[in-house]
């Protein structure tokens, strides 16, 4: 029997989401400043429009809130999945006023898009778009990255924030306290940003011959969808605008660091040594480097390109793009949709697989991989073995643990969703009449927040695709439980007793 | 009536915007069969000039924008459709005005070049390899009225937030914590 959720629950997820939306009327004055600077004065007004919401929906959430403002678990994953759709949807107000959107549907899309960190798009005209949405646009993978509801952690104290810590994706709390977890992750980004900012402008300014304040602009946008691993831009021809090599090792140098979990971030910080020991890093580092091989041996095969050099930079770092799960592309779309063969399965493998858990990064997650991988050799060797042995079940992650049945269960479950999740694409994409290698492409690529199109994701793609895509950006950040704990709430208030 | 509204909604679901294609697709889709092809095409300077040792980059947009940019038109015409251009700097001139972006429709020229495929040159870049340049018209301001409504709307709702924060003892807890 499923017991009915009563008013002081509903008033308890209310009352977390307003906070959660507090973050998004503070991260608003980033661009709304910009808009002012730069006088660009329709879009500080669409700033100035969702600022207000944010603020109004925040402060009745006040008004509602009740006594007991504890949340339980069941409360936790409903607030972080509501967060999430709740958030785009506020975040596409001046994305759709700023008139470069075809419906809300679409502004949305690129919202979804924006917090999942995914970095598809179906904005139109975008080389004309004011600079401060531009900066909208990459804050919004910025905060997503982050992770919205850890950005409302890090100000406003409550009650059961361990559930909302865990339900939002993140697998470790690297001090006991989740504040103090969620300060220590604000800090890597600023420090992060800092060096990768200063480094972007001199290079803006040195060797792409730009002027200060367009360095700065490309500088710190570039850094937020690369260190977030988001992988939007500025210009409509992606990182392939830049022309330049040193632009794109900054680039790769932040895209790793994103994808890279905090955790491991912290034991660099320490100077910790024993990090190649964990299973997640070498599994990370075994899946880039058979990718790669794949990618590189694919390209060759097909004579894409003619010498070593073009074929080192194309293909090296695409398949960091897919992997790191940020989707830049120095390449064209058509260019893309041309891999073939090993190149694609390469492609293909890198976004499905995606970087390490706890990190801005999505797809199944190296940590996963590992473990499922772990499971089924302890699997084989138990049953090569005599029956009497004993397997040793243990693997190396910030220290030896037991990989245990139900550990081992729970990996490979959440893994078997999202390869359900990129079938179910896939089949939509082929019933609209896209090749299935496209389909599956685009479809992956959503689901596991990457980015990297080969032309389907366009403001021509029909209604239910954009729908879909959303759905698969969603699901695929959440990890899928909080997303099924909200259908779990959302049924136990409807048939519950 | 229901079963009405069920092939309105699936109607809505199915359709989609038609797709728009030009010659510049055709030219990158065509890949290698088009590698060292001369070509002549017309668009828009857009995003920023970066002046390297050897020459200057450039993105050239063959899309709708040109001939009708969104802020006057409104209209919505599909995603940009651009290629990076090389050439030499001799070719370039200051007096095109600034490249096209939000406050201005670049430069429309028209370039003469070579199409590289995957060019060794730039270890891998597909792009115009422009000899010659013609302007068509130079730069052109770009102009986008503030929405008073929305802005009114947004004041009142801030206002109403802190009505109701401070009314409801929020600069009390406000001044607690700090103090």
């Amino acid at each position: 029997m499923l017991l009915k959720p009563n008013k002081a629950d509903l008033r308890r997820i209310v009352y977390a989401l307003g906070r959660v939306v507090f973050v998004v009327g503070a991260a608003g004055l980033l661009p709304l400043t910009w808009a002012l600077a730069r006088q660009e004065w329709q879009s500080a007004t669409s700033f100035v429009l969702m600022i207000g919401i944010a603020l109004l929906a925040g402060a009745i959430s006040t008004l509602i809130a009740p006594k007991d403002r504890t949340l339980a678990w069941s409360h936790g994953m409903a607030v972080v999945a509501l967060a999430w759709i709740v958030v785009p949807a506020l975040g596409a107000l001046p994305l759709y006023f700023s008139g470069h959107y075809g419906s809300p549907l679409d502004a949305f899309f690129d919202a979804m898009s924006g917090v999942s960190t995914t970095g598809l798009s179906v904005i139109q005209d975008l080389d004309h778009l004011s600079d401060s949405v531009n900066v909208w646009r990459h804050a919004l993978q910025f905060l997503g990255g982050q992770g919205i509801v850890l950005a409302a952690l890090t100000f406003f104290a409550a009650s059961g924030i361990l559930s909302l810590y865990f339900a939002e994706g993140r697998d470790d709390r690297i001090f006991p306290s989740v504040k103090s977890t969620a300060r220590f992750i604000w800090l890597v980004s600023g420090v992060h940003a800092l060096a990768g900012i200063s480094v972007y402008m001199f290079e803006g300014v040195a060797t792409l011959g730009y002027g200060w304040y367009r360095s700065l602009f490309h500088g710190v946008n570039i850094f937020m969808a690369a260190f977030d691993t988001g992988g939007f831009t500025p210009q409509s021809t992606s990182l392939a605008y830049y022309h330049s090599i040193t632009y794109e090792a900054t680039t790769a140098v932040l895209m790793i660091a994103g994808a890279v979990s905090f955790s491991l971030h912290y034991m660099w910080w320490r100077r910790e040594k024993g990090s190649l020991k964990n299973l997640e890093v070498r599994t990370i580092l075994t899946t880039f480097v058979i990718t790669l091989v794949a990618g590189t041996i694919g390209l060759a095969a097909q004579g894409l390109y003619t010498d070593t050099a073009s074929l080192t930079r194309r293909g090296f770092f695409q398949i960091l793009s897919a992997h790191t799960g940020t989707g830049f592309a120095t390449v064209s779309n058509s260019d893309l949709a041309s891999w073939k063969g090993l190149a694609f399965v390469g492609m293909g493998m890198a976004m499905a697989l995606g970087g390490m858990a706890s990190s801005t990064s999505g797809g199944v997650k190296s940590l996963r991989v590992g473990l499922t991988v772990r499971a089924i050799i302890d699997s084989v060797r138990g049953a090569l073995l005599p029956e009497n042995a004993i397997v040793s079940k243990t693997y190396i992650q910030n220290g030896r643990h037991r990989l245990t049945a139900q550990l081992a269960q729970s990996v490979m479950t959440i893994s078997l969703l999202y390869v359900g999740l990129y079938l179910v694409g896939t089949a939509v994409g082929v019933a609209y009449g896209y090749p299935i290698q496209d389909a599956m492409f685009e479809s992956v690529s959503a689901s596991a927040a990457v980015g990297l199109s080969v032309g389907i994701t366009s403001p021509a793609m029909p209604v239910l695709m954009k729908v879909l895509m959303i759905g698969q950006m969603w699901l695929g950040r959440l990890e899928f439980i909080a997303a099924f704990s909200l259908v779990g709430f959302v049924a136990s208030w409807v048939v519950g007793e | 009536m229901r079963r009405l509204l069920g092939f309105l909604t699936l109607s809505a679901l199915l359709i989609s915007a038609p797709a728009v294609a030009n010659e510049l697709d055709d030219l990158i889709a065509g890949g290698t069969a088009n590698d060292g092809v001369q070509v002549t095409l017309t668009g828009e300077l857009v995003g920023d000039f970066s002046p390297r040792s050897e020459g200057i980059w450039v993105q050239l947009n063959v899309d709708p924008y040109v001939d009708a940019p969104l802020l006057e038109t409104g209209k919505l015409a599909g995603t940009n459709n651009g290629i990076g251009a090389f050439l030499p700097s001799d070719l370039f001139d200051e007096g095109w005005g600034e490249p096209g972006g939000y406050r201005n429709r670049g430069p429309v020229v028209t370039l003469t070049a070579i199409f590289r495929y995957h060019d060794p040159r730039f270890q891998g870049e597909t792009y115009l390899d422009v000899s010659a340049v013609t302007l068509v018209t130079p730069s052109v301001p770009l102009e986008q009225a503030p929405s008073s409504t929305m802005l009114v709307l947004g004041l009142a709702a801030i206002a109403a937030a802190g009505l109701i924060h401070f009314g409801t003892g929020g600069f009390k807890r406000l001044v607690r914590k700090f103090s």
